[in-house]
Formats: C-alpha cells, structure tokens, sequence
C-alpha cells in the first residue's frame, strides 16, 4: 500500500523523539535510514508515473470521445496526489526532527565542533549532510555566544543556579587551586567553602565532595 | 532545539521554585551593616586601603541594595527570598516565619477549605513552594513544631486537589476561573488542563463547521442542529454564577 | 571624600545609546546623572509599582527605570514568552540596559576580589574560609545574584530561538507580507542573524536530502496549495493561564476598558468570537482563556501569563 514506507519512518522519528523526551540525558540519534528514505522516494516516483499515466488516459480518451466514468478517474488522480504529498510530508518530518535533535546536540556540546570530540561514535549515525549541518549550526551557536551575549553563556545550564556557593569536603589531596575567591589547599578530609561553578570538575572527578 | 521539549510544555519545578525565591520575605539580621551606627565611616581612613569602604558595599542589579547596606542586627528588615536564604546559609540571619505559615494561619485556611467546597483559600500563591523551602533550610525558625505544619500542608494539598479532581469534570472549550490556585498547582495542571481544553475547542470548532455546511445543504428551517446543542450546553457550564470557582 | 572611582567609571561606561532616552525630559546635562541613577538607584521599592511593560519603542515611559523594576519585567517577560504560543515582540531598551548592567557587575566583582586576593595573600594558610568574612557578605551575594540574571536571560533567549526555529517560515511570510521593520522590532540584531542563518542550512539540508529528489512541483517548502499547509502558525486559540493585574500605574480609574460590576469591582470586558460569548475578566483573578482574546491585553502589560 502507498505510504506504508513513509509511515516507517514516521513511527521511527516518533521513536527517537520519545527515546530522547524521556530524560535529561544527552541526545541521541538512531542511524539515518537511508534505505527506507530511498524507498520513499521510489515510490514517489511511482507516484509521479503513475499521475502522469491517469493524466494521459483521461487526455486520450476525451479527445477519442469515449465516455469515461471520470468521477473514478478523478478518484484515482486524487488519491495518487495525496499519497504524493504524504510521502513529502513524511520525509520532511523525518529529516526535521533529526535536525531538531542535531540542534540539541550541538547546544548541549556548547556549539564546540562535535566531530572532533569523542562524539565521534555517535556521528556515524549521522550522513553527510547532516554532519555539514551540525557542524555550521555549532559554528552558529559560537558565534551567537560571543555578541552583545556574551557574559551570559547562552549554551550554559538552563536548570536555575540553586547553590552558588557550596561546603565541599576533601576527599582526595589535589594540591593547590586557584580560584576568584583565593588560593585553596585541598588536602584530604579538609572542608572549604567554594564557589560551585570552580569546582565542579574537582567534584566529577571525585576529588571533593559536596557536603 | 535550543530549549528540551520538557521546557516548553510547562515549568520545571526547579524553575517553579526559583520563580518563588524572587518574593520578598522579613528576616532579622544577625549582623550590622549600617555605616551609620557603629563607627562613622571616617574609620575606613585609618585603613591603608581606600577601596576598602567601596568592597562592602552592595549595589544590587534585583532589588534595592539600600535594604542590606542598612542592616541593624535584629531590627527586621524584608530581602528576597533567596538571599534571605544565602544570608541564613552563612547564619547571618533569622527568617521571620510568615503568618499563615503557623499552625494558627493554617487552621484557619483549612477551616476555610472545608467550608467552601466550590473556593479555594487565599494562600498565598507561592505557598507550597515556600513551606518547603522553609522547613528545610529555615527549620530551626519555627515556633510551631514543623511535623504539625507539615501535615496541614499536606491536608491542605489534598483537599485542593480534590476540588481541583471534582472540578475537572467542569473542563469545557469556553474558558475558566481559578482564583488562589498556587503557582505549583497552576504548573502541575497546566499541561492536562490545557490539552483537554484544546481538545474539546477544535471539536467545537469542527463541530461548528459540519452544523454549517450542514444547514447549507439542507433545510434552512433546521435549527435545531448540532451547533446549537454544544453551543446550549456550553452555555450551561459558563453559567456558573461569576467569581464561583468554576473548576 | 565621597566620591567613588567606580561611578565615575559606571558613568562613564552608562554614557552610550543604549539607555532609554524616551522618558527623559531633562536638558542634555542631566543625562549623564541621570544614567547613573537609572542604572543603579533603586528608587522604587515599591513593588507594586513595577510596569510589566516590555518598553516597546516608542512607548513613552516617564518613571526613572531601576534596576529592580526591570528584573522584574524581565521575570514577567520570560515567563510571558514561555507560556505564549507566539514570539513575543524583544524589549530592545530593557535588554541593553540589563546586559549593561551585567558587563558593569562583572568588570566590578572582578576588581573586588582581586583586591581581596592581595589582601588574604598572607592569611591563606590558616584560613581554610576566605569567604566567610563579612566582607566578603556582600560579594558573595552579589555573585549568586548574577548566576540568577544570567540564567534568566539565557532561558529567556534559549526559548526565543526554539520559537524563532519554529516559525521560521511564518517569520518569513511575516517578512514578505509586510516591511521588513516588523520584524526589526520582534527580534534583536543577534536573533535575526540566527534567523536568517539557520532557516537558510536547515533549508539546505532539506533540499539536499529530500526537496531536490521531488517533482519539481512539489519542491517548494513552504506549500500552501496543498491539502495541508507546510507553514506552521501560532496556535492563536491556544488555551493559556492568565493573571489580571490591571493597568500599570495602577490607576484602575483611568483605564479606559476597565469596567464595573455591581460590587464595584473593575474587571476587562473580552468577547470570545468563535462562541460569541462575553467575559468578564476581574482584576487579580487568574483564568484560562484562549491566548488571541486576551493577546492584546498581554501586549499592554494588563494581564500576564503564569
């Protein structure tokens, strides 16, 4: 049947939106189905044929003069046409919502150039075109970042800063940091009193603690 | 997309709250920050650094700075709600715990609850949020014991949410009123109640449509058709007598 | 002496464009104070008489603006923007004075702390606590309280962009249909190069990837002769929660659409045209309502959306 291809797609670009709603974790994206979109537009073509054919037809037999049901006629070049606008509709909803998801990517990795980093994996994913469009969009956000915007961090955190400041216990010695507020001697077992946002490395790494 | 889908549906609870910490609330200082008392400011004469006096200044881009520069420890003054908290962090301050935020306060809303089965009490709008952010970081401020108030909170939570289950049955495609409802409570609902009535509009709409072209095709005379049965029983649900809460 | 290096600076910096000038009615001399006063006196602590006018241009507003009273029609604005179902017009005089303000904080933290620097230099090794001094009280909170301007402004544009990558091609029919001034006025200088610049790769890579492999007749993206238009509007009816708070100055008597009832209570008087149905809107009620009856409203800063 016309557009059950399309509708793959559909289902799948309705699973990949799901699949990336659920949480606050990083954005995915499935491998581009290729296939499928290439099917898609067989089929298209079919399509174009085959209005082009009922077209014909029609032609043909009004200047025979032969009495056609032309309300079944008619029927059939409708029904062609919508499949024809379906399929484009789905194709492009496929490929906007993959642009969605490569917009999100490209703000979470603060519009730093995501083939070089260790995204890399995640880029096979991605064809061509949708590497080039990642990487210009990135170049976007950089550059969106350093106008009149720039003591803001656009791509920075969008959850409220709650703690600025935070107690931090020691839990590895890390030596001496630096920071606006002074130096800090971070020996184990000491406690400090930082500013979150300098720290918060020394927490990933688990060398402090928030107490 | 530049802002996650979870945000542009509703608020996140976190921005809920830092919505909330934007109200004004009373503290007592716990510190002296006037110039006016203590010293005059020629003292920062004898210091050898002169930018000293300009360091403890507060100059403020949220609210007005004059309030922290005059602190008088324990002459009450009002801040906003988050640096009251960051004050009360670094136990510079005691928060002055707001009226309805006592046993006393609550009773009487809750009264007010049970009373009214159509209203909801006049809590503040911001109530559920600040009864949580102050039994946990302003506990010991409390003269009433906080396990009591916790359970008046709740029972106050729970009737309204019952109201708000009742009232549900009153969604409709026109509009509704819904006087005192919490910040919290407007920002849980709003995805639910906004779709439901989104819905129930197009229907309105389409069904509006059909009735049209319906006449068009038929008999003028019929006007008792689709149209004016939803647009009847709409009627009927507006017509709850105004300032009632219709929900 | 009184004065204070960091004003003469602030005045001197404050000295640009981007101050709203509208209001101001003083000889050229005065602006200069002036300035400085607006950007950080607080003279109006008066809560209530914040105007959640987003200060389109062109609108007269004859207050000195503090800085608190824009934090707070900043908050307005971005839970405004968050909750509408279209790109609300950008406050252009509010946000160059915000970002002003914000450069003139950090340039000032920043002399602030390294000057403690020099001075704790001698005393780290036995203070574990720098901060907790009550000097450094006022730092501290001047630092927390710029983690919060800056978060809302980020939200607030990160929600303009989506909305902006939404309706991009309504914004270019917007863009076609009228002067392009119109859209000078719903976005800033930094929004339209977004704009433009991603409507024109995304674009790119819809034809690359699907538009060229179409019939020709079918190739456009923005169709609106097919059975379903491609360009996606604003759901103008959309149900939205509002608050009414009545007219700015708060002078409920003379705000022409304010109404009466019977108990003397002022309420705006709104049609919902597909119903044909009258209501009542009551100051400080809150609703929900469709946001195309009450847009006008929002725009005039008499209700906002929460």
């Amino acid at each position: 049947m016309y557009c059950e291809l399309a509708n793959k797609l559909v289902v799948e670009a309705k699973r990949t939106e799901q699949l990336n709603s659920r949480n606050n974790a990083r954005t995915t994206l499935p491998v581009h189905n290729d296939e499928l979109v290439r099917n898609v537009l067989k089929e298209v073509t079919q399509l174009k044929k085959n209005l082009e054919f009922f077209k014909e037809q029609q032609d043909i037999m009004s200047t025979e003069g032969i009495s056609v049901d032309s309300n079944v006629m008619k029927c059939q070049y409708f029904v062609n046409l919508l499949c024809l606008e379906r399929n484009k509709r789905c194709l492009l909803g496929y490929q906007k919502l993959r642009s969605d998801m490569l917009d999100s990517m490209a703000w979470e990795n603060n519009g730093m150039d995501v083939m070089g980093s260790n995204l890399g994996e995640e880029n096979s994913n991605l064809t061509h075109q949708e590497q080039e469009y990642l990487k210009k969009y990135s170049e976007l956000i950089t550059e969106m970042k350093s106008g009149e915007l720039t003591d803001i961090d656009l791509s920075g955190s969008l959850i409220p800063p709650k703690e600025v400041f935070i107690d931090v216990r020691v839990l590895k010695d890390a030596g001496e940091i630096q920071t606006e507020y002074g130096v800090f001697n971070l020996i184990k077992d000491s406690q400090f009193f930082v500013r979150q946002s300098d720290v918060e490395r020394l927490i990933q790494q688990g060398f402090l603690q928030k107490i | 997309m530049s802002l996650p889908g979870r945000l542009q549906e509703t608020f996140s609870p976190e921005e809920v709250q830092f919505i909330v910490e934007n109200q004004k609330i009373k503290i007592f200082p716990r510190i002296t920050t006037s110039k006016k008392r203590g010293g005059d400011s020629s003292r920062n004469n004898n210091n050898n650094n002169t930018d000293n006096e300009d360091m403890s200044r507060w100059r403020m881009l949220t609210m007005d700075g004059r309030a922290l520069e005059n602190m008088i420890v324990m002459k009450s003054t009002e801040v906003t709600l988050w640096l009251a908290l960051l004050l009360k962090q670094q136990s510079k301050c005691n928060i002055i715990i707001p009226e309805w935020l006592t046993i006393k306060g609550l009773d009487l809303m809750l009264q007010y609850e049970k009373r009214n089965i159509e209203r909801f009490s006049a809590l503040p709008w911001d109530w559920l949020v600040v009864s949580e952010i102050l039994f946990k970081q302003a506990a010991d401020d409390f003269n009433d014991p906080i396990y009591e108030l916790r359970n008046r909170i709740q029972d106050l939570k729970e009737i309204r949410q019952m109201k708000v289950l009742q009232g549900l049955k009153n969604l409709n495609e026109s509009h509704m009123q819904l006087d005192n409802l919490g910040l919290l409570e407007i920002n849980e609902l709003r995805p639910f109640i906004v779709r439901v009535m989104d819905k129930l509009r197009q229907i309105h709409a389409s069904g509006i449509d059909t009735t049209e072209t319906e006449n068009q095709d038929y008999d003028d005379d019929n006007d008792i058709g689709m149209g004016t049965m939803i647009s009847s029983d709409r009627d009927a649900s507006s017509s709850i007598p105004p300032n009632a809460m219709s929900f | 002496m009184d004065v204070d290096i960091e004003d003469i600076l602030a005045e001197l910096n404050t000295d640009s464009t981007a101050v709203d000038y509208s209001g101001n009615n003083n000889p050229l001399s005065d602006i200069a104070n002036t300035n400085v006063s607006t950007l950080y006196n607080s003279s109006y602590p008066d809560d209530k008489n914040i105007p959640t006018n987003k200060n389109p241009p062109g609108v007269r507003s004859n207050t000195k603006i503090s800085a608190e009273q824009d934090y707070s029609s900043l908050m307005t604005l971005w839970r405004n923007e968050r909750c509408s179902p279209e790109l609300l017009p950008y406050p252009h005089h509010l946000m160059s004075r915000m970002l002003m303000r914000i450069q003139d904080q950090l340039e000032r933290l920043e002399i602030i702390s390294m000057d403690f620097m020099g001075q704790n230099s001698n005393t780290i090794d036995n203070s574990n606590k720098p901060i907790n001094n009550n000097n450094m009280l006022p730092l501290l909170c001047m630092e927390a309280e710029l983690e919060r301007i800056k978060f809302i402004i980020r939200s607030y544009i990160r929600c303009r962009l989506s909305k902006i990558d939404k309706f991009s091609l309504y914004l270019r029919q917007i863009e076609q249909d009228s002067n392009l001034k119109s859209l000078d006025d719903l976005l800033s200088k930094d929004e339209m190069i977004y704009y433009q610049r991603h409507s024109e790769m995304i674009l790119k890579l819809f034809n690359d990837t699907t538009l060229k492999h179409l019939p020709p007749e079918l190739q456009a993206i923005n169709d609106t002769t097919g059975t379903i238009s491609m360009i996606d509007e604003p759901d103008w009816n959309k149900f939205v929660f509002i608050k009414v708070i009545g007219p700015n100055d708060k002078m409920l008597n003379s705000d022409p659409l304010l109404k009466k009832d019977s108990n003397n209570k002022f309420f705006y008087e709104v049609i919902i045209p597909e119903l044909e149905e009258d209501v009542e809107l009551f100051i400080d009620s809150i609703y929900v309502m469709r946001y195309n009856v009450i847009k006008n409203l929002l725009l005039d800063g008499k209700v906002i959306l929460i």
